[in-house]
């Protein structure tokens, strides 16, 4: 369902160019939840925006069910289903008015959205607070909010980035078991995490992500069998000390 | 910025997977209508639009009410200290003047406190000149005679009637107290008279039966003169406090929806949503310029309210006080200025990422925005370069609005170019929003705005050929105003000339935007080779069309929308006299071939192939049909409402025959020989009328030269429809789409 063939990307800082993506290559199939890991600034949002054509690859291409990025962008963008790192709401709209709004925008018939809103927000237990204007949500309610609003188009594909990121341990359950919710209607999953712990309980298969590349990928028997490490920290922390060792060569 | 990414694998994209179901998007219109809907609700609901648009309202014009009323009754308190001056012609005059305004002061004296003012009466030549100039506040003619009708006096003489003619300036607020002062005390011997007349007996009882009419001892007739010096009237504040208004309404807005997006953290939604970006930039200026006119309206309310309730309007405005179709002109301006710093100030918001960076950009464009409202404050004539210059037209037309003393031509011309330059400031905007650099936070967002794109493409983007299109407008009436002078000294001279500017503007001009857009010249101007059909097409439509052009001005002449006085149609005869003198060559590349191909060349070329990128060809054909006849009304010296169907209609026409041939040169030819039949036809005008061919302006063209002009277009519309090779453009492979 989602396929990124040699992405690279990179941009200017301060007169000096930085390479976010260097040459990344995956896929996901339907029904897997991927985990794109790595620590902060190692290319997963670059990665993740290039896949739904926010950000334009330098070079390689991404595709979605089928479409590519670059030819079908608004095919595209209607498969995805995107749980953004900012859980930005619109805070003069109540909460209804604001997901039927994306309902809308990504063709849903008003019927439909409204029967798909009063089951998700029972699910995700937002049902109590649909007429209250967004600037009044706690934290924990605006993260359910925006988990019903990328799923009111009923995505085959689902893209989270951080989404657990300012949340406690409630919060991050209902992340949990949201993703659960999305394994098992068979939508090929993405998540983009720099906490690998999380991850690790969540994720099917995995994407080791560092300065762009991709250290490696496997579910994860597949990683301890290969690095000999239990958890995902360790594997990382190894493969990162590998993979200085063989940059330093001889010398070292 | 919004090429596309070189593809290195020659992997084509995998089959779309068929359990996926892509929903069919629903009507544009309607979703951008929903989407205009969201961006109005969500501004209006926040406290601080509530606040710029009713509380200020409600708060500044009885303010500025309370002020101006105080400052001018400051200035009319210390009255010893403000002198009127009152012109007369003659002593005798300024005698009579006297004698009756001690009368009058008397009178109201015996009635209560009576205003003191200093008059000082001058004889003077020239009243009407002098009080235009300033140098006196109103000018006295008197026209004393006797009175035949009245009752005699004890002594049996005729009473004396005076008449006089009041001479004032209307927008000066001396020159309207001057003229007060002395109607009071007129008005009191008339009032006096009247009653002394109604205390006889005898008139009381038998004045209805009789029909007695009596004649009052004053008559008073007002001449209003212009002003011509350099006193401040205090309308020309009046604009410059609505603009400023206006703007408060729209900035906040636009912040908001741009800027506060992103901040919020919803811009990404959005982009990531299969909406066109146009589309979203589209909804959001809607909903900045509804608040901005929501916030035009309810200042223009309370301010008009504010005028009727006072005295003030009167002061401001003379005894009419603020008039309805004055404050409709007003408004209609309002909706111009505000469509225009709409776009303007989501042009420049766009390239914000925050909040405080958009205030930090809007500061300095709300402080220069206050320089040409200020400029209506200074004598300066509305015309030229001021009339195209943005702002300052708008402001300046206002001022004349309520001088009544509006030039049609500059008037049309201040709207039209304010509308394109709103036109081209969303073009800018539609550049930058949602652009990567701006979603997130690279350094490069202004010099995203000129960075040339990466590859080359078949056509401009219409974003740029519509901000070419805002340059030339103005450019262009310019330019030939400036020419103007030397068709005086020389006509050839001049067609020389504006032949050379034409090349520049519609040719260079062109050219050079499509270099930085990095359009490729021969499918961007649609230069490619016709079929020979297409050009023996051209030919017949070229020289049969002008009949039917001839019998749309007559038909619109009829129904009265000729735009053209007596006197611009004198010029233009005039015009028409000395450009026989020209050699009919000379005539022909200057007004025939050169206006074809140049204006061909921008619009059915660059225009034309920018819009066909993305429009329908009868829409295409359809808007640049409209544009070239717009273009076509305004001339230097003449609002000529008369030419835009006839223009627009030849559009049509050229329009179509380009779409067909795929090339642009057809329709050049076709332009070429509509005004070379013309010119020639005029050129030898007397000779043809000799042999009794002559054409009558105000007559209907025969009826067998219609139908054979018909049979001769009938025939070019055939072979322009057998012609069947399709445009360059079409045949090569199509720029691929951006994001957005």
């Amino acid at each position: 369902m989602i396929k990124v063939h040699e992405l690279y990307k990179q941009f200017d800082s301060g007169g000096q160019k930085v390479v976010a993506v260097d040459g990344l290559s995956f896929s996901v199939a339907k029904g897997e939840v991927y985990g794109l890991l790595g620590p902060n600034g190692a290319g997963k949002t670059t990665t993740l925006r290039m896949i739904i054509g926010l950000l334009t690859p330098d070079f390689g291409y991404a595709e979605v069910a089928g479409f590519r990025t670059s030819e079908d962008p608004d095919k595209v963008k209607s498969c995805l289903g995107l749980v953004s790192a900012s859980d930005g709401v619109y805070p003069w709209l109540s909460v209804r008015e604001m997901i039927l709004f994306f309902a809308d925008l990504y063709g849903v018939p008003s019927e439909t959205a409204k029967e798909r809103l009063e089951h998700l927000s029972k699910v995700m237990e937002i049902d109590g607070i649909l007429d209250r204007r967004c600037i009044y949500l706690s934290t924990g309610q605006r993260q359910r909010v925006t988990l019903v609003r990328a799923l009111i188009h009923d995505p085959p594909v689902m893209l989270l980035d951080e989404p657990t990121r300012g949340l406690d341990v409630i919060g991050s359950k209902v992340v949990f078991d949201y993703i659960d919710l999305l394994r098992g209607q068979g939508k090929a999953v993405m998540v983009s995490t720099h906490r690998l712990d999380e991850a690790q309980r969540l994720c099917d298969r995995f994407g080791l992500l560092h300065e762009g590349r991709l250290l490696h990928e496997g579910t994860l028997s597949e990683l301890q069998s290969a690095t000999g490490c239990e958890t995902l920290v360790e594997m990382f922390l190894s493969f990162l000390n590998n993979k200085q060792s063989a940059t330093a060569g001889p010398e070292s | 910025m919004n090429d596309l990414p070189e593809i290195n694998g020659k992997e084509k994209a995998a089959k779309p997977d068929a359990a996926v179901v892509v929903r069919r998007q629903p009507s544009m219109v309607g979703r951008l209508g929903r989407l205009c809907l969201k961006e109005l609700r969500e501004i209006l609901r926040d406290r601080r639009t509530i606040i710029t648009l009713v509380f200020m309202p409600l708060l500044v014009y009885p303010l500025l009410n309370m002020m101006f009323q105080k400052f001018l009754v400051t200035s009319l308190q210390s009255a010893s200290q403000i002198e009127i001056f009152v012109g007369l012609e003659s002593e005798a005059a300024a005698d009579t003047l006297a004698e009756y305004l001690a009368a009058g002061e008397e009178i109201l004296s015996s009635q209560g406190p009576v205003e003191d003012l200093n008059i000082t009466m001058l004889v003077v030549d020239g009243l009407r000149d002098r009080v235009a100039e300033g140098a006196i506040d109103v000018g006295t003619i008197i026209r004393p005679r006797k009175n035949e009708r009245q009752p005699r006096s004890s002594r049996g003489e005729l009473r004396d009637v005076l008449q006089c003619e009041l001479i004032y300036r209307k927008e000066s607020q001396l020159s309207a107290t001057g003229l007060r002062f002395i109607e009071e005390r007129l008005d009191a011997i008339n009032d006096q008279f009247v009653r002394e007349v109604m205390a006889i007996p005898v008139v009381r009882q038998t004045l209805p039966s009789l029909g007695y009419r009596a004649e009052l001892p004053t008559k008073v007739f007002r001449t209003t003169v212009r002003q011509t010096g350099s006193e401040f009237p205090l309308t020309t504040i009046v604009p410059l406090i609505l603009i400023l208004m206006t703007i408060t309404g729209a900035v906040y807005p636009a912040i908001d929806l741009t800027a506060g997006e992103r901040e919020r953290g919803t811009m990404e939604m959005l982009m990531a949503a299969p909406v066109p970006r146009l589309g979203l930039l589209i909804a959001k200026y809607v909903a900045v310029l509804t608040v901005a006119l929501f916030t035009a309206t309810a200042n223009l309310v309370a301010m008009t309210v504010t005028l009727l309730a006072s005295p003030l309007g009167k002061e401001l405005f003379g005894d009419d006080g603020l008039s309805l179709l004055l404050v409709f002109q007003v408004f209609s301006l309002l909706i111009l200025f505000a469509a225009f710093f709409s776009a303007i100030l989501l042009a420049i918001t766009s390239f914000a990422r925050s909040y405080k960076e958009a205030q930090a950009y809007l500061i300095p464009v709300m402080l220069l925005a206050l320089a040409p409202g200020i400029m209506s404050l200074l004598p300066l004539k509305f015309s030229g370069i001021l009339a195209v210059t943005p702002l300052v037209n708008v402001v300046l037309l206002s001022r004349d609005i309520f001088d009544s003393n509006v030039d049609p031509v500059l008037a049309c011309v201040a709207v039209l170019s304010t509308m394109l330059y709103a036109v081209a400031a969303l073009a800018m905007a539609a550049r930058v929003f949602g652009s990567d650099a701006i979603l997130y936070g690279s350094q490069q967002g202004w010099s995203d705005l000129w960075r040339r794109p990466r590859h080359w493409r078949q056509a401009s983007t219409i974003a740029g050929a519509m901000s070419c299109l805002a340059l030339l407008f103005p450019a262009n009436f310019l330019v030939s105003s400036s020419l103007r002078g030397f068709s005086e000294a020389s006509m050839t001279v001049w067609l020389a000339l504006a032949a050379v500017a034409l090349v520049v503007l519609f040719i260079g001009v062109p050219i050079l935007f499509a270099i930085v857009q990095k359009v490729r010249i021969g499918p961007g101007f649609q230069l490619a080779p016709a079929a020979i059909l297409a050009f023996v097409g051209a030919i017949l439509l070229g020289i049969s069309l002008w009949p039917f052009s001839h019998e749309i001005f007559l038909v619109q002449k009829l129904i009265g929308l000729s735009s053209l006085g007596e006197e611009q149609v004198a010029a233009a005869l005039e015009q028409i006299e000395r450009l026989r003198q020209v050699p009919l060559i000379v005539l022909l590349l200057g007004l025939a071939v050169t206006p074809a191909v140049c204006e061909e060349f921008f619009f059915r070329g660059y225009l034309f192939s920018s819009l066909r990128q993305t429009m329908r060809p009868w829409k295409t054909i359809v808007v640049s049909a409209m544009l070239f006849g717009g273009f076509h009304v305004v001339t230097t010296n003449a609002l000529s409402v008369e030419r835009f169907v006839p223009s627009t209609l030849m559009g049509l026409v050229l329009g179509w025959i380009c779409w067909k041939s795929g090339s642009v040169l057809p329709g050049m030819l076709l332009h070429t020989c509509h005004n070379g039949f013309l010119l020639t036809v005029l050129y030898y005008r007397d000779e043809l009328a000799a042999r009794g061919w002559g054409v009558q302006e105000e007559s209907h063209m025969p009826s067998t030269w219609l139908a054979t002009a018909a049979v001769v277009v009938l025939v070019g519309v055939v072979f322009v429809t057998l012609v069947t090779r399709k445009s360059q453009a079409e045949k090569a492979e199509p720029d691929r789409p951006y994001n957005g």
